[in-house]
């Protein structure tokens, strides 16, 4: 066991070091990094999520000169003071209160829009200094399909589960310490009443687009020219649930994407001082399957362009929870040289922030 | 927490409005004995007359589950009102939110009546 992870590590550790080079290929099927992190090659492990318009502005101009990298979704930071907001309208399915006909709107993926940017001073491929650069992105879900029914009564079925949690007025009244301590202790009854309905649905439908935008400035300087790179993505994901029914912890799924994306970069240069730009078009498709913690399927994506090649390449992914995962990749890259074999492995985690100390599932 | 004086012989109720992009379910007891449980984002309870529940204590509960992340935005605007009639001051009484894990968030109220 030691030894593997002693592997694992070391895995991670070469594949971030790959990663300095940036590679435009991935922005994978099904990725959900930030179009202006995808661009600058850069996955930030602390990127900055504000609570409202003021704390960004002083987040700002207390980091700009040096890397920064901010998240907003302007669904929570536009009026945040609405009063009429429900889990309903936000997932888009929701019961018509005159006709108690369910209804869907696939157009409530919108909700999800990702506005990213990100400002970094890092060395890229083929440069021998390290180049100042920003970036902007956009992120969101055109079009979203649900089973409108089985989300329905998985919402209702959870708020019912929620409506059972009570806790004793003295607790309350010792305020959020004894709050979170009461619910850790009553944590097991908690995860009873609302594991049945904790499994991920996903949409049977979804249309993703993601552009982004980056400037370098070739000599370091704000009044020197720059270099230019952007892409545009657009995927489809279409899931199928292969044990419904099952009283099993988590939906098994069968999904099949397909992307359409176009990239301009000029961020080559072979002499320090000439740049040029390569442009390409890919077009691909990808089939996977979740079981349960473990998934793996395979991509493959033909690119048309300054240089034309595909990426065929086989994946696999383990979740160890919800913040940490392991993934693999191995196949041929986009490159058109002799070496293209690709090898990958990463760990993936997340961070939550805030105050939670409850480790309920 | 907060005491509402409320005038003899007076019928209370009480209506929870609540905003949240997270699934919610809520419960309202009277000295800690259940007496409402609801699933929905607006409902309306009838404690009955002030002469009956004179030094009781109400406490409201609502817990949110968010299941895609955004839990600290989610919170951030999310909203609780809770609204004592008849008329008292203030007629709106917010209620406290605290973060439990990842996916699971409260928001609270506890309010005691007392005859006048």
């Amino acid at each position: 066991m030691k030894k593997l992870f002693i592997i694992l590590a070391i895995g991670s550790i070469s594949f971030n070091g790959y990663s300095q080079n940036v590679d435009l290929s991935k922005f994978t099927l099904s990725n959900n990094s930030s179009p202006a992190f995808v661009l600058l090659g850069e996955t930030p492990t602390a990127i900055y999520t504000p609570r409202n318009f003021k704390a960004l502005s002083i987040h700002a101009l207390n980091n700009f000169g040096e890397s920064l990298s901010v998240e907003v979704t302007p669904y929570f930071l536009i009026n945040q003071e609405r009063r009429d907001r429900t889990y309903q309208k936000y997932i888009g399915v929701m019961e018509d209160p005159v006709t108690k006909e369910i209804k869907q709107n696939p157009f409530s993926g919108l909700n999800t829009t990702n506005i990213s940017f990100a400002f970094v001073d890092k060395e890229f491929s083929g440069l021998t200094s390290k180049r100042k650069t920003y970036s902007i992105g956009v992120r969101t879900t055109l079009l979203r399909f649900y089973n409108k029914d089985k989300v329905h009564q998985n919402t209702v079925g959870m708020a019912m589960a929620l409506s059972n949690i009570t806790v004793p007025v003295s607790v309350l009244e010792e305020g959020e310490e004894a709050i979170q301590k009461y619910y850790n202790e009553k944590q097991d009854e908690i995860n009873a009443l609302i594991e049945p309905f904790q499994k991920t649905i996903k949409p049977i439908f979804r249309l993703d687009v993601a552009m982004g935008y980056s400037t370098l400035f070739k000599d370091n300087a704000i009044s020197a020219a720059t270099a230019k790179r952007f892409g545009a993505w657009l995927t489809s994901e279409t899931s199928l649930i292969l044990n419904e029914g099952s009283d099993a912890k988590t939906n098994n799924y069968f999904n099949f994407f397909i992307t359409a994306r176009y990239i301009e970069d000029g961020f080559n240069s072979m002499n320090q001082t000439d740049y040029f730009t390569s442009y390409y078009r890919d077009l691909g498709g990808k089939i996977d399957f979740e079981f349960g913690r473990i998934a793996f399927g395979y991509e493959y994506i033909s690119r048309i362009g300054s240089f034309s090649s595909e990426r065929s390449v086989g994946t696999v992914k383990f979740i160890i929870n919800k913040d940490i995962s392991f993934s693999g990749g191995f196949g041929k890259d986009f490159t058109v040289t002799e070496d293209n074999l690709l090898t990958i492995f990463g760990i993936h985690w997340g961070i939550n922030t805030g105050n939670s100390k409850v480790k309920l599932n | 927490m907060k005491t509402i004086e409320i005038l003899a012989g007076e019928r209370i109720k009480l209506n929870v409005n609540i905003s949240s992009g997270a699934n919610v379910g809520s419960n309202v007891s009277l000295d800690d004995k259940m007496i409402k449980k609801s699933h929905t984002n607006n409902f309306t309870v009838d404690l009955g007359l002030i002469n009956d529940i004179d030094g009781q204590v109400l406490s409201v509960v609502s817990n949110f589950f968010v299941a895609g992340g955004n839990i600290d935005a989610i919170m951030e605007t999310t909203h609780v009102l809770n609204i004592i009639s008849p008329e008292t001051t203030p007629p709106e009484i917010e209620a406290s939110k605290v973060k439990i894990s990842p996916t699971l968030f409260m928001a609270y109220v506890v309010i005691k009546f007392k005859i006048i």
